[in-house]
């Protein structure tokens, strides 16, 4: 007899799963769709789920504790296509893709709230959580949705943009943003990655994909407050690397 | 013979010009996930990899850094293998 399988794409490739708990599927919403398969790419262990369940609260549900666990397991899928998830808050602006990132709780949101509410309509949130991170053909580095959107829920299903930049936030009493370079993005980067690999292969690929994503786009560390005045330091270097990439206009709409 | 080996499971990757170790998983909790090591520790690495006891780490040492005192050399390769053994990246063999 032959399963259910669950089939998802990211950035254009599928993974398959199948799921311990059928009812996981919902989490996935309208990302999903439902085929009769012998094969399936991805489908955890009730040890993997029994790890899952202290770090979420007492009173998750079975299925939604699988579909949190399915995030590291499909990260880690991923990088067979030279992809894989970031943990980011990630949104379009004028075109281009950018990531807040950190810790949980470190601000993420607060920036994009912050944002929205200051110049309504200017951003577009591809998701508030994990997005998946491509590496093109061209050197760059293309941003997609996918149903992990956050607590917020915060995503677009099927919006996708080539990242410009990256802001690694950091709480403080101060607000203070600069350049962050590559050897002092290594290693946060690495743990922002929802993989650890398990495969020699799989250390190779993630750090392939670490090496293009910290050649094709500037890192800048925000140690903030999570006020307005923070909000508008990132828009304003976001502002001097899109004069950049467009290569002399003023960067404004 | 003085011999070691590099931990399974464990790569020498670079990104942007820096040298990385990475760990698979099956090493979580005995050496570190990520580690950035310099130019002469990724060289030794390496060597070692390619199955070089001691005596030809030293060789290695001396002839890529034209290194004339033998026991600058010694200590170069002992340094290495003291930080990496003590981040469980090596594993001295019997």
């Amino acid at each position: 007899m032959r399963n259910r399988v669950f089939e998802v794409e990211y950035a254009g490739h599928r993974v398959r799963y199948s799921f311990l708990f059928p009812t996981c599927r919902f989490y996935f919403r309208n990302y999903i769709n439902v085929s009769e398969s012998d094969e399936f790419d991805v489908r955890i262990t009730p040890d993997l789920l029994e790890l899952g369940r202290p770090l979420l609260p007492p009173d998750a549900l079975e299925p939604y504790i699988e579909y949190r666990v399915l995030i590291s397991e499909t990260a880690r899928e991923l990088l067979k296509y030279g992809c894989s998830i970031f943990h980011a808050c990630a949104f379009v602006y004028k075109g281009y893709a950018w990531l807040l990132t950190g810790p949980s709780g470190i601000g993420k949101t607060t920036q994009f709230f912050n944002w929205q509410r200051m110049h309504s309509n200017e951003i577009d949130m591809i998701t508030g959580d994990m997005p998946v991170l491509e590496s093109g053909n061209d050197g760059r580095i293309f941003v997609h949705s996918t149903s992990w959107c956050g607590k917020e829920n915060l995503g677009k299903r099927g919006l996708h943009a080539p990242l410009a930049g990256i802001v690694l936030l950091e709480q403080g009493s101060e607000n203070t943003l600069s350049p962050l370079s590559p050897h002092d993005a290594v290693f946060p980067f690495f743990r922002q990655f929802m993989v650890q690999p398990e495969t020699e292969e799989q250390c190779i690929a993630l750090a392939s994909l670490m090496d293009r994503l910290l050649s094709a786009v500037p890192v800048w560390k925000l140690t903030n407050i999570g006020d307005n005045i923070s909000t508008e330091m990132i828009r304003e270097t976001f502002n001097k690397r899109i004069l950049e990439l467009d290569g002399g206009t003023d960067g404004t709409l | 013979m003085e011999r070691y080996k590099t931990r399974p499971g464990v790569v020498l990757t670079e990104i942007c010009g820096e040298y990385v170790l990475v760990s698979a998983k099956m090493n979580l909790g005995v050496c570190p996930y990520v580690t950035t090591v310099n130019e002469t520790s990724a060289f030794l690495w390496n060597r070692l990899i390619e199955g070089a006891d001691f005596a030809s780490l030293m060789q290695a040492v001396r002839e890529e850094y034209e290194i004339d005192d033998v026991s600058a050399a010694e200590d170069a390769v002992r340094a290495f293998l003291s930080q990496m053994i003590e981040l469980n990246y090596i594993i001295p063999e019997d």
